[in-house]
C-alpha cells in the first residue's frame, strides 16, 4: 500500500515532547482500590420495572462486550476502567458459563471478551468454549503483553476467532500510552502468535492528540501483521484517560482528523481491510457516506446501548454499553436478576429505547441532525457532562463553528475520583477563530 | 424517523423530505431519494389526483367534443377496460366499455367532430393506462417493501449462527445491518 500524506500535528513540538516525557499524574493511585470496584459500591441498583414493553421485548442485542476480569498486566494511562487489579467479587468460572448461556438465549450473537486482560481470568479458555458451544462468536481484545505463542495456540483451540491487538501509535507513542516499554513489541508479537495460531487478527486504536499523527503508520502496520480489521474511536476522557485532558482530542480536531480518516479509510478499502469507526467518532460530516459505507444506509444512527449492545463489568454488573460510566448506568447484576430481566426491565437499559427529543441540549438540540443522531455518542457526553444529549466531538459541528468563524474547546473543570469507568467534569468554550492574538487555549483548571 | 439520502453534489446527509440541499443548495434529485423514502399509499394523493384530472381535462378542452363518450374515473381501477380499443375509423361508438361500478364521467362530444374526438379519446386512454401502469408499480414496489419486511423479520428470529468471523471485536456495536456476516 502506498503511504499517505503526514497529518498535521495537533501539538506543537514542545507540548509533543512535554507530554511524551511527562509521568503519570500523581494525585490518584495508579490502581483503584480493591473494595471500591465491588458491585453496587456506588449505591444500591435501581429496581427493575415490573413488566417487559413491546418495545423492550423486540429490542435485542447482537453483540455483548464483557471484560471478563479488571485484572491486567498492563496499567495503560488512558484506560477507561483504570484496569490492573481484578474485583474482588469478579464471576466465577460457572456463573461466566451460566451468563453465557443466558446471552445465547437472548439471540446474542457475538461476544467480545475484554479486560483487562482476558487470559488472567483463570477459566477464560472454559468460557470461550462455552460461547462457541451455544453457537456465538468468540472473540478477545488484548493489550498482548502476555499473549504468547502458548495461549495463542490455547486460544485457538478453544474456538476464539479473531483477536484484536489495540495499538495506539508507533513504538514510541504507544508506550508511553500503555505506560511500559516494550508494549508495543510485545503487541506487534502478539499479532503475530495470534496469526500463527490460525486466528484473524485486527487492530484497535485510540485516537487522541499524541497520535493522531501516527495513524498512517498503524495503517502500513495493518498489512504487515495480515489484519482484516481496524477499528477506531476517539479516547474518552473516562477513568485514567480523564486524567490527562491535554491527550484528548479537542473538537476542532476533527476538522484534521476527518479528511484523514476518510483517506485512510478508502486505502483500507482497495487493500481488503475492514476499517470501522466507532459511535464516538460521530455521525454526518461529509465523510459519512465513506466511513460508514459498511451500513445499509451508508450512515450512522445514534448510541446503540440497550437496543443491540450489551456490556458486562466483571462482577456481573450490565450496562447497555460496556464503556459507559458505571455511575448511573448499571441496570443490574447478573447475580440477583436473570439476564432477560435486566434487559427488558432495567431502567438504564431501557434509557435508549425512551429516548425523546427533550433530551437533547446546548447545540444539539437544534441541530439539523438532532432527531436522528439524538446527540450522538452516550459515552462521549455523559463523560463530559454526565448525561446525554450534547456531544461537540463531531464533525458536522465541528464544520458549523468553522462557518460561523468559531471553535469549540472542552476545559476540564473537575478531576475524576479514581474509580474504575469514572468521569471528570468538563464544560465547553467557544473560541472566536478571528481573534488572531488568542492564547494557547487552556484545557485544564483543576 | 426521517429517512436520508446524499447530495450528490457536496456528499452530505439531507433527508428525503428536503427540496434542496441544505448545505450547498443544490437539488435533491427524485432518484436520489429513491424509492425507501415513502411509503406508498393505495390512495391516490390530492395533488396526483389534480394532476390526473388536469391531463384528462386538459385533452378534452383542446378539442371540440362530439358524441358521449365513456371516461372511466382514473381512481377506481375497477372500471377500467385494457382491452378497449377504438375501431381506428373514428367512430368512438364501437369502443368497447366494460361494466363499471357506474363511478364514470360523461362527457358531451360534437357528432360531427369524428377526428377531433379520436384525438382527445386517445390522449384520455394514454393518460389512463398511464395513469393504471403508475399504480401498479407503486402497488408492486408496495408489496416488495412488505416482503423484505417480512424477510428481515424473519432473518433476525431466525439466523444461523454465524461462522468465519471477520469483525474486529469490540468494534462491533453497530447495527445488524452493517455486519458482512449476519447480512451474508
Amino acid at each position: 500500500m502506498k503511504p499517505l500524506e503526514e497529518p498535521s500535528d495537533p501539538l506543537d513540538q514542545e507540548t509533543r515532547v512535554r507530554l511524551l516525557k511527562t509521568p503519570r499524574p500523581r494525585s490518584l493511585p495508579i490502581l483503584p482500590s480493591a473494595e471500591n470496584t465491588k458491585s453496587g459500591f456506588r449505591g444500591p441498583l435501581p429496581p427493575l420495572a415490573d413488566e417487559a414493553r413491546d418495545i423492550d421485548r423486540e429490542c435485542r442485542p447482537i453483540y455483548a462486550v464483557w471484560e471478563l476480569t479488571l485484572a491486567c498486566d498492563l496499567a495503560c494511562r488512558h484506560c477507561g476502567s483504570r484496569a490492573g487489579a481484578e474485583r474482588p467479587d469478579e464471576l466465577g468460572t460457572e456463573e461466566a458459563k451460566d451468563l453465557v448461556r443466558q446471552m445465547a438465549d437472548l439471540g446474542i450473537r457475538e461476544v467480545a471478551l475484554i479486560g483487562g486482560e482476558v487470559y488472567l481470568h483463570d477459566g477464560w479458555l472454559e468460557v470461550v468454549r462455552e460461547i462457541r458451544a451455544c453457537g456465538m462468536q468468540s472473540t478477545v481484545v488484548t493489550g498482548g503483553r502476555g499473549m504468547t505463542k502458548t495461549r495463542a495456540a490455547e486460544a485457538k483451540a478453544a474456538g476464539v476467532q479473531s483477536v484484536a491487538v489495540s495499538i495506539d501509535g508507533c513504538r514510541e507513542t504507544h508506550d508511553r500510552l500503555r505506560g511500559f516499554s516494550g508494549s508495543y513489541d510485545a503487541a506487534i508479537a502478539a499479532l503475530s502468535n495470534c496469526r500463527q495460531a490460525g486466528m484473524q487478527v485486527a487492530i484497535n486504536t485510540q485516537i487522541n492528540r499524541l497520535n493522531l499523527i501516527d495513524l498512517p503508520h498503524i495503517f502500513q502496520l495493518l498489512s504487515l501483521v495480515g489484519a482484516h480489521g481496524w477499528q477506531v474511536q476517539l479516547t474518552v476522557p473516562v477513568g485514567r484517560a480523564a486524567d490527562e485532558p491535554e491527550v484528548i482530542l479537542q473538537p476542532y480536531d476533527l476538522l484534521e482528523l476527518f479528511p484523514l480518516l476518510a483517506s485512510l479509510s478508502e486505502a483500507c478499502r482497495a487493500g481488503r481491510i475492514k476499517m470501522m469507526v466507532g459511535n464516538n467518532i460521530g455521525y454526518y460530516g461529509p465523510f459519512e457516506h465513506i466511513l460508514r459505507r459498511h451500513a445499509v444506509e451508508q450512515h450512522g444512527e445514534s448510541c446503540s446501548a440497550g437496543i443491540s449492545t450489551l456490556g458486562i463489568e466483571s462482577n456481573g454488573d450490565i450496562k447497555g454499553c460496556p464503556s459507559l460510566p458505571t455511575e448511573s448506568w448499571v441496570g443490574g447484576n447478573i447475580r440477583r436478576e436473570k439476564l432477560v430481566s435486566i434487559w427488558q426491565r432495567s431502567r438504564p437499559l431501557r434509557h435508549m429505547r425512551d429516548r425523546t427529543d427533550q433530551e437533547r441540549w446546548g447545540y444539539c438540540a437544534s441541530c439539523y441532525y438532532g432527531e436522528v443522531c439524538r446527540g450522538g455518542c452516550t459515552w462521549m457526553a455523559t463523560a463530559l457532562f454526565e448525561k446525554p444529549g450534547n456531544n461537540p466531538y463531531c464533525h458536522h459541528r465541528a464544520l458549523e463553528m468553522q462557518k460561523m468563524g468559531k471553535r469549540e474547546r472542552v476545559v476540564r473543570t473537575r478531576e475524576a475520583e479514581g474509580l474504575p469507568f469514572d468521569r471528570a467534569s468538563f464544560v465547553i468554550e467557544t473560541d472566536e477563530l478571528g481573534d488572531l492574538g488568542m492564547p494557547d487555549p487552556i484545557l485544564d483548571r483543576v | 424517523m426521517n429517512a436520508m439520502v446524499l447530495c450528490f453534489a457536496c456528499k452530505r446527509h439531507v433527508f428525503a423530505k428536503e427540496v434542496a440541499c441544505p448545505f450547498c443548495g443544490s437539488g435533491i434529485a427524485e432518484h436520489a431519494k429513491g424509492a425507501r423514502t415513502r411509503a406508498l399509499g393505495a390512495e391516490l394523493s390530492r395533488a396526483e389526483r389534480y394532476a390526473v384530472g388536469a391531463a384528462i381535462a386538459m385533452g378534452v378542452a383542446t378539442t371540440a367534443c362530439s358524441s358521449p363518450t365513456t371516461i372511466h374515473n382514473p381512481n377506481d381501477l375497477n372500471t377500467v377496460d385494457m382491452n378497449a380499443n377504438p375501431d381506428g375509423n373514428g367512430n368512438s361508438n364501437n369502443r368497447e366499455i366494460s361494466p363499471g361500478s357506474g363511478n364514470v364521467l360523461e362527457v358531451a362530444r360534437d357528432p360531427q367532430d369524428g377526428e377531433n374526438n379520436l384525438a382527445a379519446d386517445d390522449a384520455a386512454e394514454r393518460a389512463r393506462r398511464e395513469e393504471i401502469e403508475r399504480r401498479k408499480r407503486e402497488e408492486a414496489l408496495r408489496r416488495q417493501q412488505e416482503e423484505q419486511q417480512e424477510l428481515r423479520e424473519q432473518h433476525w428470529r431466525n439466523r444461523p449462527p454465524c461462522h468465519g468471523n471477520i469483525c474486529p471485536p469490540y468494534g462491533c456495536v453497530f447495527p445488524d445491518e452493517a455486519c458482512d456476516i449476519v447480512s451474508a
